[in-house]
C-alpha cells in the first residue's frame, strides 16, 4: 500500500499543471515561527494514494507535523457534500484517523490542530475513485482572463465519481522583444504565434509592430514562433524563443519560382501560388500574365515534404490544385493543368425549387473532378472545384464558367436556408439547378435517465460539399420540453453536437451523419462535475476560460471545447466531462 | 495617680535590668504590608459579561519595601449573598490576574451575575498583609451580536436575489436561541420586493459551531438602496439591532472578455490558411454570462450572439443559424487574399440595439471601450 505524498514543502516553490492529482492540498509551513526559529507546518496526508470507494477498506488519513510547540492535539471532521462522514481515532496520539468512504467522490477531511503555529487548521479533499473506473484522456485548456498566458495539461479523468482538481498555472514570464530582418536589423511589423514545444496548442499570439515591437507573457518553457513578416521581400519563419530570446530574427529567405499553365499550355494568370512545409508557410504569390511565379520560403529543416496550393482566379472555372512531395524547391516549380480539362458556362441555368425560380439564389459549384486535373512539379495534384454566381432577378444564373464533371450544387436561399443537388456538367447541358427544400429533424433532448431536458443547444456543422460551399453550421436550442427542430440540407452531411450551456449534462456528438442520422431521440451523456480553484502564483483567476478538449484530435475538432466554463468571482470553477464510466 | 506611679515604677525596673547587664538589642519589627485590587479591564463601569474577561491588578505597598506574594480566589456569585462555595479560579501571581468569567456557577444552574474576588498577600518575611482586599464585580447579561453579510450570485441586479445572512452569537445565553426578526426599508420611491428564508442556509448553531446563522433571500423589483434591518434579543438583555445596505443596480450590458483567436486591428490581418474556429470564450454579464453557469433560482441564461461575415465584393452577410459563440472559417471558401471581416455582436436579455456604425469594428452601447458588445476580426485568408 502506498501512501500519499506527505511533503512539508519547506521552501516556496511553483506548481506547474493542473494536476492536483493525489498530492495534499493542505500544506502549511513558516520558517518564521516563533520559538525555535525553525520552520513549522503541518500538512494532511492519506493513503492509500488513489483511494476506492469500498464498504470495507477504509480510508487512512493522518496529519504530519513539524517543529510543534506543545503537544499538538487534532480535532477531525469529514465530509462529503457537505454531509458528515463517521470516523475512527487511528493513533493514540489522535493524529490519525480512518473512515469508510462507500460512495465514490470528493471527501473533505479536516484537522484543527493546536500547538503548532501557522497551522491551526489544515484541509484536504480526498477524491474516492469509483471501483473499476474507466480512464479518458483530455486537454485542460485555460486561458485566463489577465495576462497569465494560457495554459494546456494533459488529464485524466476517472469514470464513476465526481472529482476535485485545483488548476494552478504558471504566471509566466515577460517576452519583450522586436521582430527584426536579418539582412539590415530594421524593426519590422509581423504577425507571431507563440507555441510551446511540448504543448504547441497552447498558443499565444501577437502583432509586432517595428515601433514597439512585441510584448506578452509566456510560461518559462521554449517556444517556436511562427513568425509571419508584414513586409515583402522577406520569408515567414519558425524560430525559436526561450527566456533569454529578445529579438526574433527573418530574412528573405529562399526564392522559389515556376510558371503555372493553363488546360492549353498557355501561361495562366491571376492564379495563386503558396507554399507550405513544416507548419510555415511561403510567401503568397499571384502569376504574372505569362503564369511566372516567385515565391519565397524559410522552411524548418528536415521539413522535406511541401505541400503546394495552386488556386486559379475566379471566374477561370478551373479547380484549385494541390500536391505535397519533397519538391525541389532550388529549381523551377511549374503548375500545369490537364489538358483535358474543359469548362462549360451555367449561363441562364434556372435555380429552382418546386419547379419554381429562385431569384438572387447563391449558387455554389463544388466537389472534385474525377482523373488527374493537373500536376504540380510532376506530380500529379489532387483537386477541389468552388465556383460562386448569384442568380438574378429571374431566378437564372450569370455567364459561369465550371469545369466539367459530376460536381455539386449547393444553393444559399437564404443565410439559413441551403439545398444540395447533384449536378453533372460533362454534358455541358444542366437544364436547372434544383434546391430541395429543406429537412426538419425534429427530436427531443434527453437526460440520461430519458427524461426531457430544455435548454440544450443543438449545432448542425457542415461537412462534406456543404463546408466546401462555406455554409455556416445551424444551431438551435431545445425548449422546455426538450424539444428541437433543425432545418438541415438535405443530401447533407453533419457533425452533429448537442451541448447543454448549463453544464447538467455531457455533450453528445454524431459525426459525418446525414439528415437521417441525427440523433432525434438526443439521450445526453451522464457528465462528472470537475471542480477547484484556478489560481497562478498566489493569486486566484477570476474570469478564466477553462475548457476540455480532444486529446487526440487534429485541426479544427482539436479546437473546438468538449466541455467549457470559467471560474466565478472568487476563483472557483466546475465543468462537466463527459464520465467514462466503469467497467 | 496610684495606677501611674505604679507604670512608671515598672519601667525605671525594666531599664535598670538591661543596663545591669551591659548590651541592649532588639531586631526591627516587620510591619504588614497593606493590598489594593485594581481593575484594568475593562475599565470600572464598563459592563463585564459571562463568558468575557476581566484583568485585575494588585497593588501592595510594604513598608520595608518588602517583596509582596498575592494569593487570588474568585468565586461565582448569584448576588452578594449566594456564592459557589469553591472559587472557580485560584492562582498565585504577582503578574496581572485574567479572569474568564463562567457562564454559570457550580454549585447552582443559575447564570453567573456577579463575582467576588479575594485577594490575600504576604511578604518575604512571613507577615499577611490585613485586611485581605476584596472586590464584588457585577456580571452583566450579554446582549446577542450580529454580524451581516450580503452576497448576489447575479451582481445585485434588480430582480434577481440577494442573499442576506446574518450570523448571530450569544455565548453566555445558550443553550437558548435569541430571537431574531428581520424588516427591510426600501428606497425612496418603494418598490415591491419580497424576504423569504433562504433554504440554502442551513441553521448553523451551537455546539458545531459559535454561532447562529440566518439566511434570507432578498427579492427586489425595483433599483435603489434597500436597508434591511435585524434585530435579535435574548429576552435579557436589550435587543441588539443591526442593519446592512443592499443596493440594488439595474441590469448591465454584457462584455465581451476572452476570444479566440487573436484579434487583429485594421491595417494588421489574422493569417488564416487552415480552418479555424473563431470563439467567444467568456462574457461577463449579471443575468446573462457566457459560459452560463446552472443557477439555483434558474435566473441564469445565456447571452445572445450574433455573427456576421464581410467577404470582398458583397455585404455583410449575418450567420443567421448561428447562435452559439462560437464559429468556424474555412480559408477554402475564400480566394486566397482576400481580407474577410468576421463579426460577433452580443446582447443580453434586454437586447438593446448596437448603434454604431457598421464600419466601426469595436462597439460598447455604454460608451465604455472596456465593455464591447461588438468585436470583429480582419482576417487575411493565405
Amino acid at each position: 500500500m502506498r501512501s500519499a505524498l506527505v511533503i512539508l514543502v519547506l521552501a516556496a516553490g511553483c506548481s506547474m499543471g493542473a494536476d492536483g492529482g493525489n498530492t495534499p492540498d493542505a500544506t502549511n509551513t513558516s520558517d518564521a515561527g516563533p520559538g525555535d526559529g525553525g520552520v513549522q507546518g503541518c500538512a494532511i496526508g492519506y493513503d492509500p494514494m488513489d483511494p476506492v470507494a469500498s464498504s470495507v477498506l477504509p480510508i487512512r488519513a493522518f496529519v504530519n507535523v513539524v517543529n510543534p510547540t506543545g503537544i499538538p492535539t487534532y480535532s477531525w471532521t469529514v465530509t462529503r457534500n457537505s454531509s458528515p462522514v463517521a470516523f475512527t481515532q487511528q493513533a493514540a496520539d489522535g493524529s490519525q484517523i480512518g473512515f469508510i468512504a462507500a460512495t465514490p467522490g470528493p471527501y473533505v477531511v479536516r484537522a484543527d490542530i493546536t500547538n503548532v503555529p501557522f497551522c491551526s487548521e489544515t484541509q484536504t479533499t480526498i477524491n474516492v475513485e469509483a471501483p473499476g473506473a474507466n480512464i479518458e484522456v483530455f486537454r485542460l485548456r485555460t486561458v485566463p482572463a489577465s495576462s497569465v498566458p494560457p495554459q494546456e495539461t494533459l488529464i485524466q479523468v476517472k469514470g464513476g465519481a465526481d472529482a476535485v482538481r485545483p488548476i494552478t498555472l504558471q504566471t509566466g514570464l515577460d517576452a519583450i522583444g522586436f521582430v527584426k530582418n536579418s539582412a539590415t536589423s530594421a524593426n519590422i511589423a509581423a504577425y507571431l504565434k507563440f507555441m510551446p514545444r511540448s504543448m504547441p496548442t497552447a498558443f499565444s499570439e501577437r502583432f509586432a509592430s517595428s515601433a514597439t515591437g512585441y510584448s506578452l507573457k509566456l510560461v518559462p518553457l521554449d517556444h517556436d514562433v511562427l513568425v509571419i513578416p508584414g513586409v515583402a521581400g522577406l520569408a515567414p519563419k519558425l524560430v525559436t524563443w526561450t527566456a533569454f530570446t529578445t529579438d526574433l530574427l527573418v530574412g528573405p529567405g529562399n526564392v522559389t519560382t515556376g510558371t503555372v499553365r493553363g488546360p492549353s499550355g498557355a501561361g495562366f494568370a491571376g492564379a495563386n501560388v503558396q507554399l507550405y512545409a513544416g507548419g510555415v508557410p511561403s510567401t503568397s504569390a499571384t502569376t504574372a500574365a505569362d503564369g511566372s511565379y516567385s515565391v519565397r520560403s524559410d522552411f524548418p529543416t528536415g521539413a522535406t515534404q511541401i505541400t503546394v496550393k495552386v488556386t486559379p482566379p475566379p471566374g477561370s472555372g478551373l479547380p484549385r490544385l494541390e500536391a505535397t512531395s519533397a519538391f525541389n524547391l532550388a529549381s523551377a516549380l511549374n503548375v500545369t493543368y490537364a489538358a483535358s480539362l474543359t469548362t462549360c458556362d451555367l449561363a441562364n441555368t434556372p435555380v429552382r425549387r418546386g419547379g419554381v425560380n429562385q431569384p438572387n439564389a447563391q449558387v455554389n459549384i463544388v466537389g472534385g473532378l474525377a482523373g488527374v486535373a493537373g500536376s504540380i512539379g510532376g506530380v500529379n495534384a489532387t483537386n477541389s472545384v468552388r465556383v460562386s454566381a448569384t442568380a438574378d432577378g429571374a431566378g437564372q444564373l450569370p455567364s459561369t464558367l465550371v469545369p466539367r464533371g459530376s460536381l455539386s450544387a449547393v444553393t444559399e436561399l437564404s443565410m439559413s436556408d441551403h439545398a444540395i443537388s447533384a449536378i453533372d456538367t460533362s454534358g455541358c447541358s444542366v437544364a436547372q439547378i434544383n434546391a430541395p427544400a429543406m429537412t426538419t429533424i425534429n427530436g427531443t433532448t434527453r437526460y440520461p435517465n430519458n427524461t426531457a431536458i430544455g435548454g440544450v443547444r443543438a449545432e448542425a456543422e457542415p461537412i462534406g460539399v456543404l463546408a466546401l460551399a462555406g455554409v455556416a453550421p445551424i444551431q438551435v436550442v431545445s425548449n422546455a420540453s426538450g424539444a428541437f427542430a433543425l432545418p438541415l440540407a438535405g443530401g447533407g452531411r453533419y457533425n452533429v453536437r448537442f451541448i447543454d450551456p448549463q453544464q447538467r449534462v455531457a455533450s453528445l456528438v454524431a459525426n459525418d451523419v446525414a439528415t437521417t442520422g441525427v440523433p432525434t431521440n438526443a439521450l445526453m451523456p451522464k457528465a462528472l462535475a470537475i471542480s477547484g480553484t484556478v489560481t497562478a502564483g498566489a493569486n486566484l483567476l477570476l474570469g478564466a476560460s477553462i475548457q476540455i478538449l480532444c486529446a487526440t484530435c487534429l485541426g479544427l475538432e482539436a479546437a473546438r471545447p468538449i466541455a467549457e466554463t470559467a471560474s466565478d468571482s472568487v476563483g472557483k470553477y466546475l465543468i462537466a466531462v463527459p464520465d467514462p464510466g466503469t467497467m | 495617680m496610684v495606677a501611674a506611679q505604679r507604670k512608671l515604677v515598672g519601667r525605671f525596673a525594666l531599664i535598670s535590668l538591661l543596663a545591669v547587664s551591659g548590651c541592649f538589642y532588639t531586631e526591627t519589627v516587620n510591619q504588614r504590608p497593606s493590598l489594593d485590587i485594581e481593575q484594568e479591564e475593562p475599565e470600572p463601569g464598563i459592563p463585564v459579561y459571562r463568558e468575557g474577561d476581566v484583568t485585575l491588578r494588585a497593588v501592595s505597598h510594604d513598608p520595608e519595601n518588602h517583596f509582596v506574594w498575592f494569593q487570588w480566589r474568585v468565586y461565582a456569585c448569584s448576588d452578594q449573598t449566594d456564592c459557589d462555595q469553591a472559587p472557580f479560579d485560584e492562582q498565585s501571581s504577582n503578574s496581572p490576574f485574567k479572569i474568564h468569567v463562567p457562564k454559570s456557577r457550580v454549585d447552582s444552574p443559575e447564570a453567573v451575575q456577579a463575582i467576588h474576588v479575594w485577594l490575600e498577600g504576604q511578604d518575604e518575611y512571613g507577615a499577611n498583609a490585613r485586611p485581605a482586599q476584596q472586590l464584588w464585580i457585577t456580571v452583566d447579561d450579554h446582549p446577542p451580536t450580529i454580524e451581516l453579510g450580503q452576497f448576489s450570485a447575479y451582481d445585485f441586479v434588480v430582480t434577481a436575489p440577494v442573499q442576506v445572512i446574518a450570523k448571530v452569537d450569544d455565548p453566555d445565553d445558550g443553550p437558548s436561541v435569541p430571537q431574531v426578526s428581520w424588516k427591510v426599508y426600501t428606497p425612496s420611491n418603494q418598490p415591491a420586493y419580497t424576504i423569504v428564508d433562504d433554504p440554502s442556509v442551513v441553521l448553523d448553531k451551537p455546539p458545531l459551531d459559535d454561532f447562529y446563522e440566518y439566511g434570507k433571500l432578498l427579492w427586489p423589483s425595483g433599483t435603489g438602496k434597500y436597508t434591511v434591518e435585524v434585530t435579535a434579543t435574548d429576552g435579557i438583555a436589550p435587543p441588539t439591532v443591526q442593519t446592512i445596505e443592499v443596493n440594488i443596480v439595474p441590469d448591465r450590458a454584457p462584455c465581451l472578455r476572452t476570444m479566440t483567436p487573436l484579434v487583429a486591428v485594421a491595417p494588421a490581418a489574422l493569417p488564416m490558411s487552415e480552418p479555424t474556429l473563431f470563439q467567444v470564450l467568456v462574457v461577463s454579464d449579471d443575468l446573462d454570462p457566457y459560459p452560463t453557469a446552472n443557477d439555483a433560482h434558474g435566473l441564469l441564461d445565456t447571452p445572445r450572439f450574433t455573427w456576421s461575415v464581410l467577404a470582398p465584393g458583397g455585404p455583410r452577410q449575418v450567420l443567421s443559424g448561428v447562435t452559439g459563440n462560437s464559429v468556424a472559417l474555412n480559408p477554402a471558401s475564400y480566394q486566397p487574399g482576400d481580407i474577410v471581416e468576421l463579426r460577433v455582436e452580443i446582447a443580453d436579455r434586454n437586447l438593446t440595439p448596437i448603434t454604431c456604425g457598421d464600419g466601426n469594428a469595436t462597439c460598447s452601447v455604454i460608451a465604455d471601450n472596456g465593455c464591447l458588445q461588438r468585436q470583429t476580426w480582419r482576417v487575411e485568408v493565405r
